[in-house]
């Protein structure tokens, strides 16, 4: 029997989204907007996200061996190896230090001419685990290692993928704001849409009441109109999130000062997961604005 | 309470304010009657069709439709009462940018009928006021009696067992009067009991039935 009824509200709300259209433009367009800033900086903390987690897997402790340690250095490489969070051991003995270290100097590598292998330490290259990258792991890690005697130093250049992560949580946290700020805007002008269309529509209120509608039947194709809404706003702003990625696409990586940005390839907006959150907060926002609207006029409909 | 009563009132008492718009009114009609409840513009007919079809709730005394008490029904379940009660105003209320169809069927969608149910129903009920070759006009390109009509089928869809019309033939001519209280008289004889409010005295008299008479807000004359 709710068949019918359910039917009916769908097609009434339709309807309504197609009536006032320069009102209700105005409500999409504010919302789209909202949605399009709110899903840029999503896509940009997303990507910032993937290069932080790019960047803590390429990292790793270098342990710079005392001179004279060449002899030991596969022993230390199993005992570094059995530490808390160590994935594996590269080993580089001190001739293939130097002949890496003339690789990198290119045209340079003159400069190594006529110098000893000991003069370059041996290196190992220690690869961390999951749970080595872990916050604060990386420098206990570094200072077990210096305990070993065979070792000069140890260097993890944590300090790079610290930054980037302090800066991402900053901007998650201001974009998480920014967009519940502007949601709440959209969802404001789409609540006083349905508000004037609610009002506008009494004798019609009115009339179902007489022939014995319930509430939910009076309200319900205002909360299609506000739910509509909202997702043709999701839908704008998907097109103008896939006009600005395709721009950036454009764009030489280093124009800007934005090159690390592309470290991971063209920068990804549109994805699945942004699909569902930009569709599902506007047709939540809208859904939310309508029924506040509703709340407060229903008076004796109910 | 009497087996054969649909609608009984007990010393019913309506203001607006400071306005007494019906004063200690007391009556019972029975299942399958066609009154008239007539009285000069200001008397209460329209006040004594809102009561009855639970649009106004009474300042006091107490409103029987069936075995259902009216006056301390809980809002929520006001709706189910009224599918029960058909209901035609002067205005005829219906919505000008649905077709005859959708206004008809948008009652029985309110039931939750399903679908397939709907239209032989609708058409059905259009057939039998006349309107079946209008079904896609809308309300404004129709005649005065054309839209009492479609409201008329509206109100009878559902086959309530009340009819309530106010001031049906208002803004009617005397032919397309006549028509329309010809229709109601038909569908009172399969069973609707029909309650007509009218000014018209020759409307009254024109057909048989009982007659409650109304003046300033108090009944002042029964005919059965």
């Amino acid at each position: 029997m709710v068949g019918s009824s359910l039917g009916s509200i769908l097609r009434r709300g339709f309807k309504q989204l197609g009536l006032q259209l320069p009102t209700q433009m105005v409500a999409v367009l504010s919302m789209a907007a909202a949605l399009t800033l709110a899903g840029s900086a999503y896509a940009f903390h997303l990507q910032l996200d993937r290069l932080a987690v790019r960047l803590n897997q390429e990292l790793r402790v270098v342990v710079f061996l005392k001179p004279g340690s060449n002899d030991n250095y596969r022993a230390l490489a199993g005992r570094i190896s059995s530490l808390e969070g160590v994935q594996g051991v590269v080993l580089l003995s001190s001739q293939e230090t130097r002949d890496r270290l003339g690789d990198m100097l290119g045209s340079q590598a003159g400069l190594l001419e006529g110098l000893g292998p000991e003069v370059v330490p041996a290196i190992v290259e220690v690869e961390l685990t999951a749970q080595g990258l872990a916050r604060g792991r990386p420098a206990a890690l570094v200072a077990e290692i210096e305990k070993f005697r065979e070792v000069d130093e140890a260097v993890y250049a944590g300090d790079v993928a610290d930054r980037l992560e302090s800066f991402l949580n900053r901007f998650t946290n201001l974009g998480r704001a920014l967009s519940a700020v502007l949601i709440l805007s959209g969802m404001f002008i789409i609540y006083a849409t349905i508000r004037l269309a609610f009002m506008g529509r009494q004798e019609e209120r009115e009339i179902l009441r007489l022939i014995g509608a319930r509430g939910w039947f009076i309200r319900g194709p205002f909360l299609v109109q506000g739910t509509g809404l909202g997702l043709v706003a999701g839908g704008i702003s998907l097109a103008l999130l896939k006009g600005l990625q395709t721009w950036l696409w454009t764009i030489p990586p280093d124009r800007f000062g934005t090159g690390p940005l592309w470290y991971l390839g063209e920068m990804r907006i549109i994805d699945l997961s942004l699909v569902s959150v930009i569709l599902g907060a506007g047709a939540l926002g809208g859904l939310i604005g309508a029924w506040l609207a509703l709340g407060r006029v229903m008076g004796g409909d109910r | 309470m009497s087996d054969q009563a649909l609608i009984q009132m007990f010393h019913v008492h309506k203001n607006f304010g400071q306005n007494v718009a019906l004063w200690d009114i007391s009556f019972k009609i029975e299942k399958g009657a066609f009154v008239f409840v007539t009285g000069p513009s200001g008397a209460g007919k329209s006040t004594l069709i809102s009561l009855m079809a639970g649009v106004e709730r009474p300042s006091q005394g107490r409103i029987v439709i069936g075995k259902t008490e009216l006056s301390s029904l809980k809002p929520r379940l006001m709706p189910a009462v009224r599918r029960r009660i058909g209901i035609v105003f002067q205005d005829f209320k219906l919505l000008k940018d649905l077709s005859v169809f959708d206004n008809v069927s948008l009652a029985l969608e309110v039931c939750g009928y399903p679908r397939a149910r709907i239209r032989p129903r609708v058409e059905k009920v259009l057939g039998a006021v006349g309107l079946s070759k209008k079904a896609r006009s809308r309300p404004p390109g129709l005649s005065g009696g054309e839209q009492q009509r479609v409201a008329l089928a509206r109100a009878l869809v559902t086959e309530p067992t009340i009819l309530l019309a106010d001031e049906p033939t208002g803004n009617l001519d005397w032919e397309l009067s006549q028509e329309i209280i010809h229709l109601l008289q038909r569908f009172n004889r399969n069973g609707t009991t029909i309650i007509v409010a009218t000014h018209d005295r020759q409307l009254v008299r024109s057909i048989p039935g009982g007659v409650l008479t109304l003046q300033a807000g108090r009944v002042v004359g029964v005919e059965a």
